[in-house]
């Protein structure tokens, strides 16, 4: 073994504590950068070389940087991230919907719906005078506007959320024609994957698993494949992207449209998690679900007074007309729920009497019209009992998708934190690392320093 | 486990996140006074807080409605009242002048009398209440129930409302105490006033003695009196039921009351006492954040 080989086996020792200190600068520099997962660089012994019949030492090699990534664990991650981003997105549209309802501050519907039988029953007091009349006319018209009230907001509440699915699609198209480039640079490295690509990528399925929850199958050559859960339609392929595009269905919802072998699917129903799915969750079950509610209640308490009032007589004597107009069937009903336009300012039409003969002064038909409020209506409840029951059960829904939203985001910090814990950088370590290369790097200098001293000793033997 | 910075970072940002949100939330519940604001605050109570408001809301609507049976009753005895003064006048008048020591003249007078009670006695049988209902009318109440002659025109229905469960007659049946259901004759009050009218001038000359015939309408007078009293001791007892009921509905006010209280109100002693928590553990989470800077390897190198 000759001295100046002593000299290669020190500068090797050099460059290899330079790549320490390499890596441990870039981790530093991105400790705060999403996804990053810190970086080590590699070192083997050198392969030796065989001299005078033995192998001889042969310093140190930089074989590569590498990162500790666990694909299991980035697939629960994003799975709970999109468990969480779905359950507070819906969790946000119920919490905005609830705000519609009132109630519970003594006005809105609960109030207008008691108003509406305390009028009858001032009605029946005193039939034949005109303030109490009017006094039906004007609670039956809050009691309809309160109804038409409730289902515009959430109608408009639901435009709102179908823009929201317009723009999460939108969101998702970028992300995966992003995935789709990075995966394509990926690929162009043969078998030396760049990590920092990778970090990068992998961090962009993340953000993806915030709009929507996602499949993930990873190649050896470090590309993604990325496909839609439940539905399986594809959105990145190794370098193409499959864009997703909305529609609009028979209720005037946006619809979610994959391509696929095959044709185009629609995937509405079949999206869950993240934003995408939270929406849309929202919209066709929850809000649907209350204005659905709504419309039957609204339905069933109008035909109820319309049977008793046209069997009524006004104060003429001549036969009641119906009460409300609304919608033939329960659908819509709520929102186009309606004192009927001939007895607006005619409080002479209310039909308080159950025969011609008794016409004005007979309250029998304004009783029952009172008593309405104890009646069991189609779907077996008093009115007031099928109101607080829709918001109770509203209220139950809202609560559970709030309190769904903070379990769910507990378990993606506890995620979160595991990834930290396994892949993350921190200050703590790479101050070590960086005090280990430097000692190291002193120490091969050193190496350096005497071999070069050795190398001028042996010169001097010549002389 | 390895717990790098932007794991101590973030657990920081959530304890103080959380923290603010609660307090937020006791705030929100100390300066409003309510616990619940919306349907799904506490869904174990929505229904219980709706409920008590809703019969909150029902219960002053039935004491509406009560009030206004009660005023028209309270009318009612009143002008009973008034019209068994009168009759028991025209008991006088007929008593007096069926003595013999009375003239023609004086008769006629006293039939002058009873020609102005009958008027007032119309007047009182066409009461008019402020909305426009005749209180002796009965339930069709399309007009005045007595004409000047005093011929009834109505019908025997009465008013009855409903008052949750029960029923209650706001009014007695129409012309009750002035018609005879039966019995007596069948002569109503102002027919009876009529022929008391006719004896004191004597008006059918085939009478020769004037005194028993006109002592004759007392049998008569004191049966419009007695029914009379016993439509007004009617109206006393519905008068009693009605105050009995507003009595009921205040107990039910009150312990509605109580109830939405309960479940609506703030407990403002244990939401003190939980700010006061809340603002501990947040000072003692802004403190522990502010040091995580302050103790890591760089300080020492």
């Amino acid at each position: 073994m000759s001295i100046i080989s002593l000299l290669g086996v020190g500068a090797k020792g050099l460059s290899a504590s330079q790549a320490g200190v390499r890596s441990t600068s870039q981790n530093i520099t991105n400790m705060n950068t999403a996804g990053y997962r810190a970086q080590s660089a590699d070192v083997v012994a050198a392969s030796p070389y065989s001299q005078h019949g033995f192998y001889q030492a042969n310093g140190v090699q930089v074989v590569g940087y590498s990162h500790n990534a666990n694909a299991a664990l980035d697939d629960s991650l994003r799975g709970a991230t999109s468990d969480s981003t779905g359950a507070s997105v819906r969790s946000g549209v119920l919490d905005r919907a609830e705000s519609v309802f009132t109630d519970m501050k003594g006005t809105g519907l609960s109030s207008s719906l008691d108003n509406l039988f305390s009028a009858f029953e001032s009605f029946a007091a005193a039939p034949q005078d005109t303030i109490a009349r009017n006094g039906v006319l004007n609670a039956a018209d809050s009691f309809a506007s309160d109804f038409n009230s409730y289902a515009s907001q959430l109608s408009s509440l639901t435009a709102e959320v179908n823009e929201q699915v317009d723009g999460a699609v939108e969101e998702i198209n970028s992300l995966t024609s992003q995935i789709s480039e990075l995966n394509d640079e990926i690929a162009g490295n043969g078998s030396n994957v760049p990590l920092d690509l990778v970090d990068r990528r992998d961090q962009l399925m993340k953000d993806l698993s915030e709009k929507v929850e996602i499949d993930v199958i990873t190649h050896d050559n470090g590309v993604a494949d990325v496909s839609l859960k439940g539905s399986g339609v594809p959105l990145v392929i190794s370098d193409t992207q499959y864009k997703l595009e909305t529609g609009t269905n028979a209720d005037g919802n946006k619809t979610v449209i994959g391509h696929r072998h095959g044709g185009d699917a629609d995937v509405t129903e079949s999206l869950r998690g993240g934003k995408l799915g939270g929406l849309i969750a929202a919209r066709d079950t929850d809000l649907a679900e209350v204005g659905d509610q709504l419309d039957e209640m609204a339905f069933n308490v109008a035909s109820a007074i319309n049977a008793v009032h046209e069997a009524g007589f006004d104060q003429s004597g001549t036969a009641g007309l119906p009460m409300f107009t609304t919608t033939a069937t329960a659908e819509g009903a709520a929102g186009a729920l309606r004192l009927n336009s001939a007895l607006e300012g005619n409080p002479q039409l209310l039909a308080g009497a159950a025969t011609a003969a008794d016409a004005p002064g007979d309250n029998t038909v304004a009783n029952q019209l009172a008593e309405l409020s104890d009646t069991k209506m189609a779907d077996g409840k008093t009115p007031g009992e099928a109101l607080r029951g829709i918001l109770t059960s509203y209220g139950e829904a809202a609560n559970r998708a709030e309190v769904r939203a903070t379990a769910t985001a507990s378990a993606t910090t506890s995620l979160e934190e595991t990834w930290q814990s396994q892949s993350g950088v921190s200050v703590d370590e790479e101050m070590t690392n960086l005090m280990k290369y430097q000692t190291s790097y002193q120490a091969a200098a050193r190496v350096v320093t005497i071999a070069d001293s050795l190398l001028e000793e042996t010169i001097g033997l010549v002389r | 486990m390895r717990i790098t910075q932007q794991t101590m970072y973030a657990r920081a940002m959530a304890g103080i996140n959380r923290s603010r949100s609660r307090e937020a939330t006791l705030n929100q519940q100390i300066t409003s006074g309510e616990r619940l604001e919306k349907v799904g605050d506490d869904p174990s109570a929505t229904p219980t807080s709706l409920r008590q408001q809703s019969a909150l809301r029902q219960i002053e609507t039935h004491e509406g409605t009560l009030n206004s049976a009660n005023h028209m009753l309270a009318n009612t005895d009143s002008v009973l009242g008034q019209v068994t003064n009168l009759t028991q006048r025209l008991q006088e008048i007929a008593t007096k002048y069926a003595s013999d020591t009375y003239n023609a003249t004086d008769r006629a007078k006293g039939a002058d009398e009873v020609d102005q009670i009958r008027e007032q006695l119309v007047d009182l049988a066409n009461t008019k209440t402020a909305d426009g209902r005749y209180l002796f009318g009965g339930l069709g109440n399309a007009g005045a129930p007595y004409d000047d002659a005093g011929v009834f025109s109505g019908d025997t229905g009465k008013l009855t409302v409903s008052v949750g469960s029960s029923k209650i007659d706001a009014t007695v049946a129409g012309g009750q105490p002035f018609e005879d259901a039966g019995g007596g004759g069948g002569a109503s009050l102002f027919s009876t006033i009529d022929a008391l009218e006719a004896s004191l001038r004597h008006a059918d000359p085939t009478v020769t003695e004037q005194g028993p015939d006109i002592s004759r309408h007392l049998t008569q007078l004191k049966t419009h009196v007695d029914r009379i009293a016993t439509t007004r001791e009617d109206v006393g007892f519905t008068m009693n039921r009605v105050d009995n009921m507003k009595d009921g509905l205040a107990s039910a006010k009150l312990s509605s009351t109580e109830v939405l209280s309960d479940v609506q109100s703030t407990d403002m002693l244990s939401a003190a006492s939980e700010l006061t928590q809340v603002q501990t553990a947040l000072q003692a989470a802004m403190l522990t954040t502010s040091k995580i800077n302050s103790l890591n390897l760089m300080q020492f190198m």
